[in-house]
């Protein structure tokens, strides 16, 4: 393996509470040292002077499409914008063809991953067979095949009894349940929030009560089997407040939020613009205001991207026809930085924290650090260059980001996967 | 897309498209040089029978200043409703709508200035100039908003209720309507219907909106 010194950029690491000009060298894959000044001899050298210097990102939410829906995403394509988008780690969602529900399918992804994948990946496995909600996959043999967590992403457990099962086993294999809280019936038709704007536009509204119902049921279910519960995406106003509540009470939960559910409302679906269509949906001033919110405070947990790519045929049809998702590997960095914190709603150590320390203790990785013999993994990030996206250029295979064209301050340099430069904005 | 192509590949002045979909025609005028005309999108909008309606209204009134305006039925899903609405706010109209609660969400009072919500037929019309009634539309209704046999006691026009609006009220209908559904068949070929009307207005209004856009 290859020897590299990370030289002269800022170095924040927000698990070892360091935050300092400094050098980084990494040998053999893990970190070796970091300090002043460092030198070494035959390694090579990456200047990061100005740039700041941070443990790999992890996204803990990305659809891989692989196996089955190739032609929307590969692991290689998801794994090539995972590495632009500053990310060094991704979790893929168990959405597959087959679903991800057996050993074998996660053994695939997995060997897949180390043959083609610039970035790590860990696969998140399914709740129930086909994440069909009835009956439980063979969770125990895709833990040991290496999966950090369970979810029926998109097609959540609407059974609570089978929830109830599924978190106790979670439990005693201590990984986390990830859930997408809909309530399916509640949500039935709809394309778009429900609210003024669903109204004016006609369009079938999703109410945030059909998220807030689940994340309700599964606090509930969290604080009777001791489970950890992880809440995808979270969108709404009440789901913020009843995390924030059941974390005072001391029950096992924690949740990410998206960039585009900070970044955007509702008010852009008004060109029918099917690239503003994902679930939940984007919903309004307030629901917004107390995501940012709970990013300030710490009730939120971890930033990811739910990357779901889409073929362009798929997304160029009316609104209520084109499927949900849009991707966001590539932009999430130049979100957070433009909506959080260069408008002063967090300093760039608590960013960091959400791209690291937060999902790597969700996920119980051993990364997000740059402590000494931790992975080599490293985000290169400059907080003021500006630059324009090119949905165009994207390296994922999908094209179905509504931030085409949208100029950020900030986004990553350079990305450090195992101590190989991965990817460079060069 | 396809259809997209197919259209172009015609070499067509116009396009005017009327489509289940919601939005359908703003998805064709982003990639269409050509004009479009909304001839009723999903359960967005109508905008020429918003047009005839005002056209049908003038034939009867003075001016579109200052109506009193009730809209009865299943406003959530009728394009209809919401062009009416836009237009005749913009004249200062005061509209009430009403209909089951599931048909008429609290947001539509949000849709434009002038414009409050009843769940009560006899309230919702005392004092109007114009009663539109809209089709009660079971192709665009997933579930029931209320029992069907209740629907006409709670929600149909009667001819007893028009005593209740002022005295030239006009009783519109988008047609096609269900006689005996949202509203009794006196009242249809009553004087105060003006829905033959509506229908005649609308070949004038539509050669109107062709002749704006190709001339």
């Amino acid at each position: 393996m290859k020897s590299l010194l990370v030289k002269g950029g800022r170095v924040i690491d927000p698990a070892s509470k360091y935050d300092a000009i400094a050098d980084v060298l990494i040998r053999e894959g893990k970190i070796e040292a970091v300090g002043l000044g460092i030198e070494a001899a035959d390694v090579e050298v990456l200047d990061a002077t100005g740039a700041i210097v941070a443990p790999g990102f992890i996204d803990m939410h990305v659809h891989l499409r692989e196996p089955g829906i190739e032609h929307a995403e590969t692991i290689e394509s998801g794994a090539r914008a995972a590495a632009a988008g500053g990310f060094t780690s991704i979790c893929c969602m168990p959405n597959t063809l087959p679903t991800n529900d057996s050993a074998t399918v996660t053994s695939y992804i997995v060997q897949r991953a180390r043959e083609v994948a610039v970035v790590n990946v860990f696969p998140i496995g399914a709740i129930t067979k086909g994440s069909k909600g009835e009956e439980l996959a063979a969770i125990g043999s895709m833990r040991e095949a290496g999966i950090v967590a369970i979810s029926d992403d998109g097609r959540p457990v609407m059974n609570a009894r089978v929830m109830r099962r599924a978190m106790e086993l979670a439990r005693a294999l201590d990984i986390p349940v990830i859930d997408h809280c809909e309530d399916l019936n509640l949500s039935a038709g709809g394309d778009m929030h429900e609210g003024a704007e669903s109204v004016r536009l006609g369009l079938r509204g999703i109410p945030s009560a059909s998220e807030d119902v689940m994340v309700a049921r599964d606090l509930l279910l969290a604080e009777l089997t001791g489970a950890w519960f992880h809440v995808a995406h979270l969108s709404t106003k009440r789901s913020m407040a009843m995390v924030a509540f059941a974390k005072s009470r001391s029950i096992h939960v924690t949740c990410e939020v998206t960039p585009h559910h900070f970044a955007i409302t509702d008010e852009e679906l008004s060109t029918y613009d099917s690239n503003y269509k994902m679930k939940p949906p984007l919903r309004c001033d307030h629901d917004v205001d107390a995501i940012i919110a709970g990013i300030e405070s710490g009730v939120v947990d971890a930033i990811a991207t739910d990357h779901a790519p889409h073929a362009g045929s798929e997304k160029m049809q009316e609104f209520e026809r084109c499927p949900f998702g849009i991707t966001g590997l590539e932009t999430a960095l130049g979100l957070t930085l433009s909506e959080l914190v260069h408008k002063g709603h967090i300093s760039v150590t608590r960013m960091i924290e959400l791209f690291t320390t937060g999902p790597a203790n969700i996920l119980g990785l051993e990364r997000g650090t740059l402590r000494p013999g931790a992975a080599g993994d490293v985000t290169v990030f400059d907080t003021e260059f500006e630059w324009t996206y090119d949905v165009q250029q994207s390296c994922s295979k999908s094209r179905n980001s509504p931030f085409h064209g949208r100029c950020f301050r900030g986004g990553p340099v350079a990305t450090v996967v195992g101590g190989e430069i991965k990817w460079n904005r060069e | 897309m396809d259809t997209l192509n197919t259209l172009v590949a015609m070499r067509p002045n116009a396009v005017v498209m009327r489509h289940a979909a919601s939005g359908a025609p703003h998805f064709l005028a982003r990639h269409l040089q050509i004009p479009i005309v909304n001839a009723g999108d999903g359960t967005h909008e109508h905008p020429t029978q918003g047009l005839l309606d005002a056209l049908t209204i003038l034939d009867r009134r003075k001016s579109l200043e200052n109506l009193r305006v009730a809209i009865i039925g299943d406003i959530a899903h009728s394009r209809v409703a919401r062009s009416d609405i836009h237009l005749l706010s913009k004249f200062g109209a005061e509209i009430v709508l009403c209909g089951p609660p599931s048909l008429v969400p609290v947001e539509l009072a949000q849709l434009a200035p002038g414009v409050r919500i009843s769940y009560d037929m006899k309230e919702a019309i005392r004092d109007v100039d114009v009663i539109m009634m809209l089709r009660v539309q079971l192709e665009r209704q997933h579930e029931a908003p209320m029992a069907a046999s209740e629907y006409f006691r709670f929600f149909g026009l009667q001819l007893e209720h028009l005593a209740l609006a002022r005295p030239e009220v006009i009783v519109m209908h988008p047609g096609p309507i269900n006689r005996g559904r949202e509203l009794s068949s006196d009242v249809a070929d009553s004087q105060r219907s003006a829905i033959l009307n509506q229908v005649e207005n609308g070949v004038a209004v539509r050669m109107a909106v062709l002749e704006r856009i190709l001339a």
